[in-house]
């Protein structure tokens, strides 16, 4: 008879999840499944609503990525009134989303993959957490600490508020970049910067070391990468063009319309998840596989346009290949992208043009579809209105990082599954905690973020279960 | 000048979960400072040689943790799910000794905790805890159970403020 396991609740997640392992008769493990459980349908009530109103509604979708969804719906605003948005607007909201890549990498790395990383996959459990981490790297807790206050505040600046804040809008922004302000980040930035080499200089070591399988090996499947590039394919999170790249880096096609994403881009769903299951549309489902996020952004670009993090692209590269097709290459990813957002800060808060006062285009509604796209901490982010006449929203879709990632976050823990879990598994056999916690990290390495993928609030456990042949749960194990 | 630090933990739009937040704004206004959310904010002012810092936070994280170090006295102020009838009460805290919960939810314990282990220090805590009966998502304001404890809670808190470190 095949058994069950399941992880429940996963934990050091942005979300509540389960994952499921599926044995057959002889114990062989022959399937892997993140279910995600909740939904909460904003697509659903934001029908109605004026389209100005939707980055106060969708960046209520998160406390952790508001800013993302702020920004995404305001681009899609600038459509919808089909303005050019003044310079220095443009140059303050990517200031903004730049602080808020930088605060999310910050915390998915020091907070939620060091515990891993730093005390081992076979630590302690009790341990193996927060806590832990600080009482046996205080230095780089706390270094840790402070990188994400920086960009946190750098939010709020902006913003008026760390989280929630409404200050981007259709046509631009509300207000300029105050002198206080230009002056408490360009103070900061040296000790944001010794905190990101601390980080990286502390990463490599464990490459070199512990972790150096895991770099090449963790996660490793080949799939497509969509991600912004910007001119001569530099590394971009706001503007530019919208890249799908192969297996081998090579860029697939012309750059893609974002208006006409449903043509690349199609959405499966399956009866044991609430997260949908995007997929390339021409290559089928599950075939059409791709990732989005750190990984696919320094996968699709040609380069990044900043000395450190250029050159930590190039050692990345070094060590992983010219292509990262490791899961794992997530947390280095994430790495390499906290440097590109303090030098790309730096440049732009030292520029003299972002404290223009002319920060916002005004107009009334000119068309009536639009498709905002920005890189999210964790990926490319479209929100898609249609709107009546009157600029009321009558359609909504909005594709999320996570989701997107779905099926590479399924592949990863089949694939962890079966390099760790032994095979076959006896009838009675126990899984170890360090080996449940492997799959878990396979998770991890995308930082997932359930509360938008799913637009669900909730819990943030997760369940792992031991299914047998015919679906009967066997065993589970919760935390 | 000796920092006092207020935390109100919440959502106002959940209903008496945004019961931390209100009181805090009520704390903001007494002592005419500014409520501020993230740690690194000026929203401070003083009150009688003592500097009154106001945060308020959907959840606790651990970058309050070294804020939480610099202080003398910190007070928290959350809304608990009461199963039956009760008061708000102040609770005093110590520092956990250990790692309790989840990553996402760190208690106020938690919290001393880690500004113990990180920072070396902590601050005489307390925590006024409100009774909360209605915690549904995008709903404003108070149930009237609720309603009815604000003014024993206020008067907790004005004598927390007013205590200036007696209660220590």
């Amino acid at each position: 008879m095949g058994r069950l396991v399941c992880i429940d609740p996963v934990t050091r997640i942005e979300g509540q999840a389960r994952i499921s392992l599926h044995l057959d008769d002889a114990g062989v493990l022959v399937d892997a499944r993140l279910h995600v459980l909740e939904v909460r349908g904003f697509e659903a009530f934001c029908v109605g609503r004026p389209f100005t109103d939707m980055g106060a509604i969708t960046s209520r979708i998160c406390g952790i990525c508001p800013v993302s969804h702020l920004l995404a719906a305001a681009r899609a605003g600038d459509q919808l009134l089909a303005v050019t948005i003044p310079a220095a607007a443009r140059q303050l909201r990517e200031l903004l989303n730049l602080a808020q890549i930088l605060q999310s990498h910050a915390l998915s790395f020091f907070h939620l993959s060091c515990p891993d990383l730093l005390l081992g996959w076979d630590s302690d459990p009790a341990r193996r957490n927060l806590f832990g981490l600080m009482a046996a790297e205080p230095d780089l807790a706390r270094a840790g600490i402070r990188l994400r206050q920086f960009g946190q505040r750098i939010i709020e600046l902006l913003a008026g508020r760390a989280i929630h804040g409404l200050w981007a809008v259709p046509g631009g922004v509300l207000t300029p970049l105050g002198l206080e302000a230009q002056a408490w980040i360009l103070d900061r930035l040296p000790e944001a910067r010794a905190a990101a080499r601390l980080a990286l200089e502390r990463y490599k070591t464990l490459l070199d070391g512990p972790l150096q399988q895991e770099q090449t090996r963790f996660g490793r499947f080949p799939s497509l990468f969509l991600a912004l590039v910007g001119p001569q394919g530099r590394w971009a999170h706001l503007d530019g063009d919208l890249r799908l790249a192969d297996a081998a880096g090579a860029w697939i096609g012309e750059p893609i319309d974002p208006l006409a994403y449903g043509e690349l881009i199609a959405e499966a769903v399956e009866p044991w998840s609430y997260l949908k299951f995007p997929y390339i549309r021409s290559l089928g489902y599950p075939e059409g596989i791709y990732r989005v996020g750190p990984l696919a952004r320094l996968n699709v670009c040609r380069g990044i346009g900043t000395p450190w993090a250029e050159a930590e692209l190039v050692e990345l590269r070094q060590r992983s290949g010219p292509v990262l097709l490791a899961s794992f290459a997530y947390h280095h990813a994430r790495l390499v992208e906290i440097v590109v957002c303090l030098e790309a800060i730096e440049r732009l808060v030292e520029d003299p043009g972002l404290r223009s006062a002319q920060v916002r285009a005004k107009a009334s509604l000119n068309r009536q579809e639009a498709v905002g796209v920005s890189e999210a901490p964790r990926g490319t982010l479209f929100h898609h209105y249609r709107v009546d006449p009157d600029g009321l929203i009558t359609h909504v879709n909005l594709i999320i990082a996570t989701g997107q990632n779905n099926l590479a976050i399924n592949r990863t823990l089949l694939q962890v599954a079966r390099a760790t879990i032994p095979s076959p598994l006896a009838a009675n056999a126990e899984i170890p905690e360090a080996i449940l916690n492997r799959v878990e990290a396979g998770l991890r390495c995308f930082d997932p973020c359930l509360s938008c993928s799913t637009h669900a609030a909730g819990q943030m456990p997760l369940l792992v279960q031991l299914i047998d042949a015919r679906g009967e749960l066997l065993a589970e194990r919760s935390r | 000048m000796a920092l006092d630090l207020v935390i109100g933990i919440g959502n106002p739009l959940r209903g008496d979960d945004g019961v931390g937040p209100h009181l805090a704004a009520t704390v903001a206004a007494s002592v005419a400072t500014t409520v501020a959310t993230t740690v690194s904010s000026p929203g401070s002012a003083g009150h009688g040689g003592v500097q009154v810092q106001v945060l308020v936070v959907h959840q606790l994280t651990p970058e309050l943790a070294e804020p939480l170090s610099e202080a003398r006295r910190a007070l928290f102020l959350d809304a608990w799910l009461a199963s039956t009838a009760s008061r708000p009460c102040l609770q005093p805290l110590r520092p956990a000794p250990h790692w309790e919960g989840s990553s996402h939810r760190l208690t106020p314990a938690v919290l001393l905790g880690l500004a113990d282990l990180l920072y070396g220090a902590t601050p005489t805590a307390q925590l006024l805890l409100v009774p909360a009966f209605v915690m549904e998502p995008m709903a404003e304001g108070f149930s009237p159970p609720l309603r009815r404890g604000l003014p024993r809670a206020r008067r907790l808190l004005s004598q927390w403020l007013a205590s200036g470190g007696d209660d220590a």
